[in-house]
């Protein structure tokens, strides 16, 4: 939906005044308040979904699927699909991948393995964006981590060892013996390791603003920013994958007016919104991330629980 | 401050399920019993009788009686007048209507809103109110530059981008409805016009208590237009501002024209840091009172932003239970 | 407490799913005592094996033959993100669905004197106990967005809102059976959240046959194994607007099913006026 110059205008300079003004009054670090609900479908091992106060909603599924004589870079699958976005469109798969990388790198896939050379689960992570009016990512990330919290996989029974004789792999009846995928027990039983507990990855979408960074920008926000940045966050620090983008028009928000203007911009020879960055906004984002991450792993942390949850 | 607040969700009640039953049976008594208030005044009011009360769902008979006038909400077969949505049975003298719980802006006459451009057409522009359909805005009902009394021109058509283009917000008046309940708008006042140095929030338009006048000025050094769509713009405090001018008749000739040359340009003025701050402080005083459904009115925001005055951060007001202080206060004020 | 089981133990496969349920109920939430039948709940699992229709009447799930799953309807669960919106839970089918509209439609070529309504239905992945990627073109689910489609102009006004446009999205989380009249009943509660005028509810129900029985409201498995047909009506009237048969069903045993889905779609419309009413109630206690 476009916006008259006023308000671009009045946005921009608030935006990168010194402090920043957000039209909300957030501090730079400071996210919305968000819904959760997690553990409410029986029918998955593991689910959640997150709420955003500007009617963003993202529903996440894990399933596990066994597979045989599967490379390590295939046991974690991610797929998101944006309504009323086709799935080959760039904006899901750009996050599809994005997330997919994250969570394979940052994974010890010992936690997937059940027999020492033939078997492994493969997990199956769905993100479905129910509807949004910024850029998806935050929503999925928060949601995914919160489904891999509360993901649990079966007990294996049957022999691990199979390097010599093959056995089809045989799993116990109760579910109160299952594992969470997160916890130590799983890579102590599966790898004779430490038994270390995993906290998922998260990805963030940060919209750079003149000098200002701000973490989870709003719709407006995204569309007077000059770029947007996208980090990773694991094991307590900055990742990969790091990543400029166009946050103005990578929503998928741009109406054909806007596209057509951009197509004769380029065909000019005018430089589009997205501006280089400097080195020094990057590693402001850094700090500011490496600042403010760890509380949002805690608050994340905090809602997981693993006790049934109903959807409303 | 929290960097991130999560709520989970609250868990389903099921204690009224059984209450619920048996009231969905007494409704359906009322329908066809005289109520004994009824009674009394029946010589005058013979036809208030035999109405269902309260609330209604698609499909529930209201009356049999066919003196009733129909209004929205309702349909009829023959001599029965049934309801078409959920909503509450309202009477004005012989029509019947049904008022929905909820739904989107329904434009009337002499509504003050706020609109945002969205397609430029032959001679007229339209624009979207937050409505189920487009509001038309002709070329005849705004003002141009150059006086109101001004010819239009030819070269006025093909400049209409020029005045008012898409994505323009504006400060309007519904003229009239068409026939299928869209709207006619005009800006034919110095009142009206396009809106500058400042922001645009929304709220749910059933929200908006209807009052003699929309726009406010807020302690604070911001101003406000709160349209009857829902569609609320804060912006800073001008002291010739267009805005809160009454129509005066003593307007020299060239106000008149530096004003409307004004109305319609794109720059917005300096504004200081402090009134930017308000202005999210109020759009966040707003969002509370549209979050707790409490009906907005002049006195309410400005109880609100008083209340909000406690966070010295204006970014603690976007937490749940910030909002319903804040909301609380207003309503005791 | 959960239980799973191996859904598949061929020696050739490759891979096998592992499937997940409920046993037993909390109960208090889920016994909804209701006039015309008994709705109750449904615990489909580890009785993969266990007969459609027991000697003694039982079901696999417990149920009898005419006992619907426990029907759980929540409307206006997405206040901001949509004009209508509701939630229904059907035994383990558990479907989302927002209304957007009557508003301008988004193709000006297509403005008539009627509004002019569309529906999409979008199952996840997830939603089904072996994972299933969705098809881009995926006939079954383009036939239910006609069915629905169809069924729902019969019962909104359409031209009380000409020249606007109703989107009504589905979106389907978890499927046991019984899909397309649990869609028919969200979309119906969507719509009278969203203020859209409809001469009456709108509700559908499934019910099959199995050995000279009818059986109403039938699960993943039941679908699987029993011919069955859906209906959809509109109010309390025995006129059927929508019907939906893919399998082979004896002439004999088409009136009572039809007889039994009938019913059962009835008792539909009383559960979800309940909830209109409390929602209602809840709203009006609030101003």
């Amino acid at each position: 939906m476009p916006f008259s110059p006023a308000e671009i205008d009045y946005l921009r300079k608030s935006l990168q005044a010194t402090p920043t003004i957000r039209p909300d009054a957030r501090e730079p670090n400071q996210f919305r308040p968000v819904d959760a609900a997690q553990n409410f479908l029986p029918a998955t091992n593991g689910s959640a979904r997150i709420r955003t106060s500007d009617g963003g909603e993202c529903i996440v599924g894990v399933k596990a699927k066994v597979v045989k004589n599967s490379s390590v870079d295939e046991l974690i699958a991610v797929e998101v699909d944006i309504d009323d976005i086709r799935d080959d469109s760039p904006l899901p798969k750009l996050l599809s991948a994005v997330l997919q990388t994250l969570i394979l790198s940052s994974i010890d896939t010992n936690r997937l393995r059940l027999t020492r050379s033939n078997y492994a689960f493969k997990l199956h992570i769905d993100a479905l964006v129910l509807s949004h009016t910024s850029f998806p990512l935050n929503l999925v990330s928060l949601a995914i981590f919160l489904a891999l919290k509360c993901t649990r996989l079966p007990l294996l029974v049957s022999s691990a060892n199979d390097e010599e004789h093959e056995e089809v792999p045989v799993f116990s009846d109760d579910w109160e013996e299952s594992l969470a995928l997160c916890g130590g027990e799983i890579l102590a039983n599966n790898s004779g390791s430490e038994a270390i507990s995993w906290t998922p990855p998260l990805v963030f979408s940060l919209a750079v603003v003149g000098n200002n960074i701000l973490v989870d920008p709003t719709h407006e926000e995204e569309s007077v920013s000059d770029l947007g940045l996208i980090m990773g966050w694991c094991n307590g620090q900055v990742c990969a994958p790091l990543r400029i983008i166009d946050l103005a028009s990578a929503g998928g928000n741009v109406s054909p007016e806007q596209l057509s203007q951009q197509q004769s911009m380029l065909e000019q020879g005018i430089d589009l919104n997205m501006k280089g960055t400097s080195r020094k906004l990057i590693m402001k984002a850094y700090s500011l991330l490496t600042n403010t991450a760890p509380e949002v792993v805690a608050a994340l942390d905090a809602t997981a629980d693993e006790e049934d949850g109903a959807l409303f | 401050m929290a960097i991130l607040t999560i709520q989970k969700a609250t868990p389903r009640e099921e204690e009224d399920v059984e209450m619920v039953y048996s009231d969905a049976d007494s409704d359906a008594e009322e329908q066809m019993v005289m109520s004994d208030d009824e009674n009394e005044d029946m010589d005058d009011n013979a036809q208030a009788a035999n109405v269902a009360a309260g609330l209604v769902t698609p499909g529930k008979l209201i009356t049999e009686d066919p003196i009733w006038m129909r209004g929205h909400g309702t349909y009829s077969v023959g001599n029965k007048t049934f309801s078409s949505t959920a909503g509450v049975v309202t009477k004005t003298n012989k029509l019947l209507s049904v008022v929905p719980l909820r739904g989107r802006y329904q434009p009337q006459i002499g509504d003050h809103v706020v609109g945002r451009i969205v397609d430029v057409g032959v001679k007229r522009w339209r624009v979207d109110i937050g409505a189920k359909q487009l509001a038309v805005l002709q070329l005849g009902s705004v003002n141009l530059p150059g006086g109101i009394l001004r010819r239009k021109q030819e070269s006025d058509e093909l400049q209409m981008r020029g005045f008012l283009k898409e994505g323009d917000l504006i400060n309007t008046e519904v003229q009239s409805l068409y026939q299928d309940g869209s709207a006619a708008l005009h800006t034919r006042s110095l009142r009206y016009g396009k809106l500058r140095n400042g922001v645009l929030i929304t709220v749910p338009s059933a929200l908006i208590v209807r009052a003699k006048s929309h726009v406010h000025q807020l302690p604070g050094g911001v101003d406000t237009v709160v349209g009857v769509n829902g569609w609320i713009w804060l912006c800073m405090a001008w002291a010739n501002s267009h805005l809160t001018r009454e129509n005066t008749t003593s307007i020299t000739r060239l106000e008149e024209e530096a004003s409307l040359t004004e109305t319609y340009s794109d720059k917005n003025e300096d504004i200081p840091r402090s009134v930017r701050e308000n202005i999210a402080r109020y759009a966040n005083c707003f969002k509370a009172l549209a979050a707790n459904e409490v009906g907005i009115t002049e006195d309410r925001v400005i109880a609100a932003y008083e209340a909000s005055l406690v966070y010295p951060s204006a970014g603690d007001l976007i937490d749940k239970e910030a909002k319903e202080i804040i909301a609380a206060k207003a309503i005791a004020a | 407490m959960f239980v799973w089981e191996l859904s598949d133990t061929s020696a050739n496969c490759d891979s096998f799913w592992i499937r997940r349920g409920r046993l037993g109920s909390d109960t208090g939430t889920l016994d909804q005592t209701h006039r015309a039948l008994l709705p109750s709940y449904s615990s489909p699992l580890t009785q993969s094996r266990h007969e459609i229709y027991s000697p003694e009447g039982l079901r696999t799930d417990g149920r009898r033959w005419n006992e619907i799953r426990n029907f759980d309807c929540k409307i206006n669960t997405h206040p901001t993100s949509a004009d209508g919106s509701s939630y229904v839970e059907w035994g383990h089918t558990k479907v989302v669905c927002t209304v957007d509209g009557p508003r301008e439609p988004d193709n000006r070529q297509n403005t008539t004197d009627r509004a002019v309504i569309s529906v999409n239905v979008n199952v996840a992945s997830f939603s089904t106990e072996t994972r299933i990627k969705r098809q881009r073109n995926d006939k079954r689910l383009a036939e239910m967005n006609i069915l629905i489609r169809q069924l729902l102009e019969e019962a909104v006004l359409t031209k009380l809102n000409p020249r606007t446009q109703i989107a009504v999205n589905i979106t389907v989380i978890a499927q046991d059976g019984g899909l397309l009249p649990a869609c028919i009943n969200a979309a119906c509660l969507a719509m009278i959240d969203a203020g859209v005028p409809l001469t009456d509810y709108v509700s559908a129900c499934s019910s099959g046959v199995y050995s000279n029985n009818a059986l109403i409201d039938l699960n993943t498995l039941e679908e699987q194994d029993v011919p069955f047909l859906t209906i959809g009506v509109i109010g309390k009237s025995d006129k059927i607007s929508m019907l939906t048969l893919e399998t082979q069903l004896p002439m004999a045993s088409l009136e009572p099913v039809l007889a039994t889905s009938l019913s059962g779609a009835h008792a539909i419309q009383d559960i979800m006026d309940a909830a209109v009413r409390k929602h209602g109630k809840h709203r009006l206690e609030r101003k």
